[in-house]
């Protein structure tokens, strides 16, 4: 399906990164496909301080912060408590792709992952997904955060990640491919 | 037996849905340009940047070897430097310094241990980005890029194989 022009005037994001640097690229791309309202913290308390004062349509999010980790933001997002959204997209944006920190995020809750370095294709490519397939939340014993499965079709042929259908999910055995 | 943990599940009201509208005959190409051309006005900072983190490399990368590996203040240092490098030197037309700087950063966060070995292969990381910087190599970098990353999975698979 074709991509849509969408355009992203009346939507808000915060945009958390703790390198001055890297949170100019993120807040020019998102001004650049059309987001008016941009909202800009370094560190998770800034973050959280800025939600509870303005409640954000889509968060963007380095993992590797300095100070408060990213998933503890995250947690705190998904918690919903003082005020907090929990049902906020998150899109995490990382360098760091080995299997063990993006399946660390995703068991935390985010909803999109984006490896830098960033484009403005790939950032409007995730936003697209979050508007045109919003994913079910889930709450387990364990777990909070949108369904990590994806697709809910009876021919779907991707990874299964439930503990009671999960096959071959080992983020190590990946790793170690990825260190080759 | 324990019982299974209880799942709920809980539908998505979306409400972005509801904030924003489709552009009708609009290529969202052009959006994606205006975007683009807005990450560009950055690329003059990036360069300056580029340039003083090849300078602070290498220092770290100096205080990193004299200690045979031991330092983890210089590691520490070095690493937040490739990872800055690896994060944003694509978005401005360096992939090749992404991709070094990611070796780097893989080959620090999956060693066990950083050792004199482990600092020679580093060394050659810093090298290769000097390099980079020195000849102002954009792109893939062509042949010289597919060389120096050829050399670089090499001495990896060597390492890896030495295990």
């Amino acid at each position: 399906m074709a991509l849509k022009t969408y355009a992203l005037d009346a939507v808000s994001v915060l945009v958390l990164e703790d390198n001055r640097f890297m949170r100019s690229i993120l807040v020019n791309v998102i001004k650049g496909l059309g987001v008016t309202h941009v909202l800009e913290a370094r560190d998770g308390n800034e973050a959280l301080e800025e939600l509870r004062n303005h409640p954000a349509d889509i968060i963007v999010m380095d993992w590797e912060l300095d100070g408060m980790p990213g998933s503890k933001f995250l947690q705190t997002v998904r918690s919903g408590k003082r005020g907090l959204n929990p049902l906020t997209p998150v899109i995490v944006v990382s360098a760091n792709t080995i299997a063990r920190n993006i399946l660390q995020a995703r068991d935390t809750g985010m909803t999109e992952f984006l490896a830098k370095p960033v484009s403005a294709a790939s950032l409007y490519a995730r936003i697209v997904s979050i508007i045109e397939n919003p994913r079910r939340f889930v709450r387990t014993g364990s777990y909070f955060g949108p369904d990590r499965r994806r697709r809910f079709e009876a021919g779907y042929m991707g990874p299964k990640r439930r503990s009671e259908d999960r096959t071959l999910d080992d983020a190590d055995d990946i790793d170690a491919v990825n260190r080759a | 037996m324990a019982d299974k943990p209880k799942v709920e599940f809980i539908d998505n009201p979306n409400p972005i849905r509801r904030k924003v509208r489709v552009e009708q005959g609009i290529d969202p190409q052009n959006l994606i340009k205006r975007a683009d051309n807005q990450v560009a006005k950055l690329s003059g900072e990036f360069e300056e940047i580029f340039a003083e983190n090849i300078v602070a490399l290498g220092d770290a990368m100096t205080s990193l070897r004299q200690s045979g590996g031991t330092d983890e203040e210089s590691l520490r240092r070095l690493r937040v430097l490739l990872h800055d490098l690896r994060g944003q030197a694509g978005t401005f037309g360096y992939p090749l310094v992404s991709k070094v700087g990611d070796s780097a950063c893989k080959f620090i966060d999956l060693s066990e241990t950083i050792g004199g070995t482990e600092v020679g292969v580093l060394n050659m990381h810093v090298d290769a980005l000097k390099a980079i910087s020195q000849a102002k190599i954009k792109g893939d970098g062509g042949p010289i890029g597919a060389e120096l990353m050829g050399g670089l999975r090499k001495v990896i698979q060597k390492y890896n194989e030495k295990r």
